[in-house]
């Protein structure tokens, strides 16, 4: 199982993705402490609709952090389909099933490796997350915000997760070609959907769209959002067990190899 | 004994104290208060736990000790459930919240003055929150482990086996009973008092136990000590029975998220007299030495030295 997932950390670049990363919270840390916001910095403020005084770096530092975890959760799914196309290219699987190396190894390994990239996001997210809060200053919606940011983490990375249930079957049982196809075609209808609510639909739900009764919205129901963060990692753990019991089900039983 | 490995074992001392030291210096050069400091500083300045993993990589760095993930002599990021160490993983997502919520509830019994049944809604704390904070705590614990993992993976992961090697009572060395017995408790002590020690920048700002009790920081630290050697062999069993690190990562991490339900009911400014004050915490130790004991019992047990020669075989 260690060779295998060492095989998948070298089909990503693993080195470099991990030095890149390393670098980006090196730099993230260097610049926060630079650039301190509220707290400790009364320059770049600006004044909100309510007329509230927030500092602009603050609000850069938190509205960074929704952007680094979409990144984080689209580079697991990256990542996993990049391991696959090293496999297909290369032939790894004919290679690896004329070994002592069965099936349900191989699965096993393509799970494992998900989970273990989710983890490493999740802890990489967590830690942007903390060098953000720390110079914040105590202006509510900033806090608030930042709170927020925190509580989406794990039902983020659970997100990350049953994509990846979903992922690791399509491109195991059907192939790299038509899980490319399948992929292109989800977007095209989610794409042709954005265009035809933009075209047909109600737009003044989106004029009503307001991030920071959000925020509001987060403060006072700190019970509910505790039980999604209990509920759905667990929900999420359980759906990608149940995929790898599918996929394992079928992939010992089909013939030939998509290579 | 054994030099290079005390050679080895130094260097990643050297590194660990230092790397810390200099984090919790540069994060807190006014040496605010812990409780003065806004929780959001609180978490930035624990980023410093993950100094010991740091320092474990460098340390094999500089020794060219190899970075094998599992088996003998490995950094000890493995994970199997095989041969029922599975077990080890739900002793350690549970074990925190059963003594904590066990030595509250001795607490409370013992030092009933402490008793509040409305303490948690001076902490803001919504009473459905509080009755699901303990898996609140274990979720957040095991998903959010990426701190203590950073301790675990050195102590646990480095020091540990390097400490039990050193003092005879690694699974190579034929020795009888009660001198492995000796070793390991011996073993045990050494890596609690520098682990604890570790801890006592922290401890001077009043982390862990405040600042406002005698002989501050003096006593703290050689609680922090004492703390750390029973909570130590407690995380030695379940890295040793499972043969990696992440059982005791988890349990580090549930442990310092607290999740015990009683404590939202447990009101320390109620202290009336100094006993109170100063020993109404004596009873998670008391549970906590109880744990340690049976751990210690387990770990030297026939059963186990079979289970462990198995793993490493396999």
């Amino acid at each position: 199982m260690g060779g295998l997932l060492y095989k998948d950390f070298v089909s990503i670049k693993g080195k470099r993705v991990s030095i890149t990363i390393i670098i980006i919270v090196l730099l993230f840390l260097l610049f926060r402490v630079i650039f301190p916001g509220n707290g400790y910095n009364e320059v770049f403020t600006a004044m909100t609709e309510t007329g509230e005084i927030i500092n602009i770096v603050d609000t850069f530092f938190v509205m960074s952090l929704p952007v680094f975890l979409y990144t984080f959760i689209m580079l697991v799914s990256l990542s996993f389909n990049k391991t696959i196309s090293y496999d297909e290219k290369n032939k790894i699987r004919s290679y690896l099933f004329s070994l002592p190396v069965d099936k349900k190894k191989y699965v096993a390994s393509k799970y494992v490796f998900v989970g273990i990239l989710t983890y490493t996001y999740l802890s990489v997210y967590m830690i942007l997350n903390v060098i953000s809060a720390a110079y914040l200053g105590e202006i509510e919606t900033v806090t608030n915000s930042s709170n927020l940011c925190m509580a989406l983490a794990i039902p983020g990375m659970s997100l990350a997760l049953l994509m990846n249930a979903v992922d690791i079957p399509v491109n195991l049982l059907l192939g790299r070609a038509k899980a490319v196809t399948i992929q292109t075609s989800f977007w095209l209808i989610v794409g042709f959907a954005v265009v035809a609510l933009f075209l047909f639909g109600d737009l003044t739900v989106l004029d009503r769209w307001d991030i920071s009764k959000l925020v509001e919205w987060a403060d006072t129901h700190a019970f509910e959002l505790t039980l999604v963060s209990i509920v759905s990692p667990v929900i999420s753990l359980l759906l990608f067990y149940v995929s790898y019991r599918i996929t394992t089900f079928f992939y010992e039983r089909k013939e030939g190899i998509d290579e | 004994m054994n030099k290079t490995e005390l050679k080895r074992l130094l260097i990643y001392l050297a590194f660990s104290f230092g790397l810390a030291y200099a984090w919790f210096f540069v994060t807190n050069m006014k040496f605010v208060k812990w409780q003065d400091l806004s929780n959001p500083m609180q978490s930035f300045i624990a980023l410093g736990m993950l100094a010991p993993l740091l320092s474990h990589i460098l340390t094999r760095l500089v020794t060219k000790e190899g970075f094998k993930l599992s088996g003998k002599d490995s950094m000890m990021l493995g994970i199997s459930f095989k041969n029922g160490k599975w077990i080890f993983f739900l002793i350690a997502i549970l074990l925190p919240w059963i003594y904590l919520e066990l030595s509250n509830a001795l607490t409370i019994l013992f030092f009933r003055e402490l008793y509040d049944p409305e303490y948690y809604v001076s902490l803001e704390i919504d009473k459905r929150l509080l009755n699901i904070f303990p898996l609140a705590a274990i979720v957040s614990g095991v998903f959010g482990s990426f701190a203590a993992f950073g301790e675990e993976a050195g102590w646990r992961g480095y020091m540990m086996p390097k400490l039990l090697k050193l003092f005879g009572a690694d699974e190579d060395t034929s020795l009888s009973k009660g001198k492995k017995l000796r070793a390991t408790i011996l073993a045990c002590i050494t890596g609690g008092i520098i682990w604890g020690l570790w801890h006592a920048p922290l401890t001077c700002i009043g982390h862990n136990f405040g600042t406002d009790y005698p002989g501050f920081p003096f006593v703290g630290i050689a609680r922090m000590c004492l703390f750390c050697t029973l909570m130590g062999i407690m995380l030695t069993f379940v890295t040793v029975k499972s043969g990696s690190v992440w059982p005791a990562a988890i349990m580090h991490a549930v442990n310092n998220a607290g999740p015990s339900i009683l404590n939202g009911y447990i009101n320390p400014e109620r202290a009336g007299t100094w006993i109170t004050k100063y020993f109404s915490g004596i009873w998670q130790m008391a549970v906590m030495l109880i744990l340690a004991i049976i751990c210690l019992t387990l770990l030297l047990s026939d059963k186990s030295k079979i289970r462990v020669k198995e793993c490493i075989e396999n």
